[in-house]
Parts: C-alpha cells; sequence; structure tokens
C-alpha cells in the first residue's frame, strides 16, 4: 500500500521539484544576466549606476570606473559594500586601484611642483596599496607601486613617532599663537 | 634566535621583587622556529612559531599577547594563534603561531628585526611574571634599483596599471538552468508515462486509464453513452485479465491484485449493473456519477500495483 502510494505520487512530486528547480536557476540567470549588462554598460564608458544588491564584483566595476575618471570620492564611498559582498580578494583589488588613483593625482602634483598637495595624495595612496596587500599578499603590481610611491616620500620612524604625539595631544590648540598684552602699555 | 638570559621579571608583590629571579621557574623552555632569514621583500607574509613550556599552577594570559594590526610603521601582526597541549614533566606547552607582513620598502638589503612578543603569565592567586619571547632578525631586499633604468625621467614615477574588473561569465548558471529544465522534461515524461497521458496513451500496461479517459467522455450522453462507457471499462477489465472478464471470474482477479481489493463492493456493483443493462430490463442501476468516480478510481489504483 505505502509502496503502491509512492509510485502513484513520486512522478507528480518529481515534477514538482523539478519545477522549483527550474524556476529558481532561470531567475538567478535572470539576476546575472541582468548584472552583466550593467557591467557592460560600465566597459563602455556609459555611468551608470549599479543597483542597490549588486554583487561586489560589480560594485568594484563601478569603482574602477569612477577611479578611472579621477572621481574618488564617489568610489571611496562603495567601499563598505565592496568589502562586504566582494571578499578580500575584490576589496584588494578596489584598494590597489584607489592606490592607484591616488599617486596618479600625487605624481601629477610633483610634475606641478605643488609638493604640499602630493605629500597626503602619497601618504593615502601608500594606506590603499597597503590594505591591498593586507587583502591579498600575492597582488604584486600592489608591491610594486607602493615601492614607487615609497620613493617619493619615505615613511621615517621619527615622522610616526611626532606624528604620535601630535594626536596624543590634540587640546593644545591655542598654546602657539603669539600672545600680545593688552590694556597697560 | 638569540634568547636574553631568563630575566623574567617576578612581580610578586614587593618584597621578592628584589629577590634573584625565582620567576624564571614558571617559563620553563622558550623555543622559536622562522622561515630563511633573507630574500625577504616588501609586502611578504612570514609566520614566526614561539613554543613556551609553563610550569603547572602558571597559564599564559593571552590577553597580554599582542592584537592583531600594525606592530611598527613598517610592520603588520597580521594574526595571533595559540595552541594549547600538555609539554613534558606537566607543564603546559604553548605554540604561538604569529604572522607577519613587513612593507618595509628597503633602498638595499638592509637588516630587520621583528621585535620580541611579551610573554606573561600568571597563578590562579594573582602571581605573574613577564618574559621576553624571542626578537627575529632578517634581510629585507628592494624590489626596484635606486636609479630609475630605462626611459629616466617620468619613468622612474610610472606605475603598475589598474586591475581590471573580471567581466562576469554566465556560463554555470546558464548551465545550471538547462539541466533544471531538462530535468522538468524528465520529471513531466516520467508523470506522462505513469499517467497513461499522451503520447503514452495507448500503453497496454494502463488500460483503466484509457477506459477512465473514456467514460469521463460518454458516461453522462444518456443512455446509449452509458452503454459505451461500461463497455469501454469492461474492455479496460478484460485487457488486464488478459481474457473475457465476467463476474463470476472476479474473485480470482482481485486475489491476483490487491490494490483493487479496496474497490471490490464497486466493481460487483459494477459488473452486476451493467449485466441488468445489457442482459436484464434495460434500466442502469448505477448512476453515471458513481461510473466515473469508480473508473478513476481504478486507474488511480492501475498506478499504485
Amino acid at each position: 500500500m505505502t509502496l503502491g502510494l509512492v509510485r502513484s505520487l513520486a512522478p507528480a512530486a518529481l515534477l514538482v521539484a523539478a519545477l522549483v528547480w527550474l524556476g529558481a536557476s532561470l531567475w538567478t540567470l535572470q539576476g546575472e544576466r541582468a548584472e552583466r549588462d550593467v557591467f557592460d554598460a560600465l566597459a563602455a564608458n556609459r555611468n551608470v549606476e549599479p543597483p542597490d544588491d549588486a554583487s561586489g564584483e560589480l560594485l568594484f566595476a563601478r569603482a574602477h570606473y569612477l577611479l578611472s575618471r579621477d572621481r574618488i570620492d564617489e568610489a571611496q564611498a562603495l567601499v563598505g559594500r565592496i568589502v562586504d559582498r566582494g571578499g578580500p580578494a575584490v576589496a584588494a583589488r578596489f584598494h590597489y586601484d584607489l592606490g592607484n588613483a591616488r599617486a596618479r593625482r600625487a605624481v601629477g602634483a610633483v610634475e606641478a611642483s605643488q609638493i604640499n598637495k602630493a605629500i597626503p595624495e602619497v601618504r593615502l595612496a601608500k594606506d590603499a596599496y597597503r590594505a591591498a596587500l593586507r587583502g591579498d599578499p600575492g597582488l604584486w603590481d600592489a608591491r610594486y607601486n607602493l615601492d614607487v610611491v615609497m620613493r617619493l616620500v619615505r615613511d621615517f620612524p621619527e615622522f610616526e613617532a611626532a606624528e604620535e604625539e601630535t594626536k596624543a595631544q590634540p587640546k593644545k590648540l591655542w598654546t602657539d599663537l603669539p600672545g600680545r598684552p593688552r590694556g597697560l602699555p | 634566535m638569540r634568547w636574553r638570559p631568563l630575566a623574567a621579571l617576578a612581580l610578586l608583590a614587593g618584597a621578592s621583587a628584589l629577590a634573584p629571579d625565582p620567576a624564571a621557574a614558571q617559563i620553563l623552555d622558550r623555543s622559536m622556529t622562522a622561515p630563511r632569514p633573507f630574500g625577504v621583500i616588501l609586502g611578504d607574509v612570514f609566520t614566526l612559531k614561539t613554543r613556551v613550556d609553563v610550569a603547572p599552577p602558571f597559564r599564559l594570559d593571552a590577553s597580554a599577547l599582542p592584537k592583531p594590526g600594525p606592530v611598527t610603521y613598517w610592520l603588520d601582526l597580521r594574526s595571533i594563534e595559540i595552541r594549547e597541549e600538555s609539554g613534558p614533566n606537566g607543564a603546559t606547552r604553548y605554540e604561538i603561531a604569529a604572522e607577519y607582513q613587513t612593507f618595509y620598502a628597503a633602498l638595499e638589503a638592509i637588516e630587520q628585526t621583528v621585535p620580541p612578543v611579551k610573554l606573561v603569565v600568571t597563578a590562579e592567586d594573582g602571581r605573574r611574571a613577564e618574559a621576553d619571547g624571542a626578537s627575529w632578525s632578517f634581510i629585507t631586499s628592494p624590489l626596484r634599483p635606486i636609479v630609475a633604468t630605462a626611459g629616466g625621467g617620468s619613468s622612474a614615477y610610472s606605475i603598475r596599471p589598474d586591475a581590471v574588473p573580471a567581466r562576469p561569465s554566465l556560463r554555470r548558471s546558464e548551465i545550471a538552468a538547462a539541466a533544471a529544465g531538462a530535468a522538468a522534461l524528465l520529471a513531466l515524461g516520467l508523470l506522462a508515462w505513469s499517467r497513461a497521458w499522451p503520447p503514452f496513451h495507448k500503453r497496454p500496461a494502463r488500460p483503466f486509464a484509457v477506459a477512465a479517459r473514456a467514460v469521463a467522455r460518454q458516461a453522462r450522453n444518456g443512455e446509449a453513452g452509458w452503454r459505451g462507457a461500461a463497455l469501454s471499462l469492461h474492455r479496460a477489465f478484460d485487457a488486464a485479465a488478459g481474457r473475457r472478464l465476467l463476474g463470476e471470474d472476479l474473485a480470482a482477479f482481485l486475489a491476483a491484485r490487491p490494490s483493487f481489493a479496496r474497490l471490490e463492493p464497486t466493481i460487483r456493483d459494477f459488473f452486476e449493473a451493467s449485466r441488468q443493462a445489457f442482459f436484464g430490463a434495460g434500466s442502469t442501476p448505477m448512476p453515471a456519477d458513481d461510473l466515473l468516480s469508480l473508473s478513476k478510481s481504478l486507474a488511480s489504483a492501475e498506478r499504485a500495483s
């Protein structure tokens, strides 16, 4: 009886299961196809915003589009989502591209003899390359470029120590102002 | 891999602090394994493993070990893991695996030193002792020459190109969708075969399914329709039995097919009714609805057998 019931109902149950699977896989395929359309639009230099539920790789493609146009601030707004959804490997490539964008700005400033503008950009580029290497030590281009920007402005232990000191005493804002006695001459 | 003499500081309250090193007894043995100490370049990751044996009442204080993060301006601690096992002479053996990453951009081959890890052991009664782990020196080498070689000038600052995002591939999803489609078709075919739907409607093994469709078509079309439907059902019984099946043979027929046993009273009613209809007074004592439900039950029982 039980065996008979199974033999009678199994084909219908199998069909339902297969249809559910088919629906799920078509849904996934549809989503990936829509995502690739956005990707292709970005690759064709069209300014397209990725959807809210975009994958880490697509967000990285958007960030790459922005960074190659020197729109660093907009790209940096994507960092949290890229790290969350793309994992360390995608995040490492994002940080590498970010470092490259900073390094391009720094080199441009150096060539225009604006050293004061170059220094903070170099510092940010170094941070970005380090973040890239932390996420993916096998990213050799990041090592090379970190070496290049290190030649622009080197890290020195003395600078670090001096910086930590200033961080530790942020409240001394007024002590260095030249005082001028008022009232009596 | 030089160890400082076991100058572990006994921080027992006041009195014993100046006594000649009783704390050395708490940390029995320390050793470190490290990778090759040369050929290290910017961005390399290396693991230093420290092994410490701690005498029984004392335990290693894990919270005193450094946390992952920057150690110096050129060195990061990526992760630190502690494994605990029992060592010789009742001691507790700790294996501390510290993974470092160097960001030292060397201009020439130069020696660098990883600062030692501070080991703190504590006992339940609040006693505490400290010792330094080993420091490790290695030779780190530059990636590029100091003077930019080819091109000169601007090429000194030329950087490697951007990482380009990879175009996502749909292949996996396409294969999955195709497999799901094939599975759905297969399941549909199996269902059609099981229920003797077209193109399996001529299946000899499903005479009752064929009959059920014929009955559904004919039964409600008055007297002639009822007769046609009954005849279709009789042909199905004949096909199932392999010969002409009369009312008298039912017992033997049902005994061979246990899945029909449940329907035995209805089947007997049907045979009686059809005898009345064809050879008797000519009335239709079995309503068309009953005939229809019997044919459906028979088709279902046939699938289950």
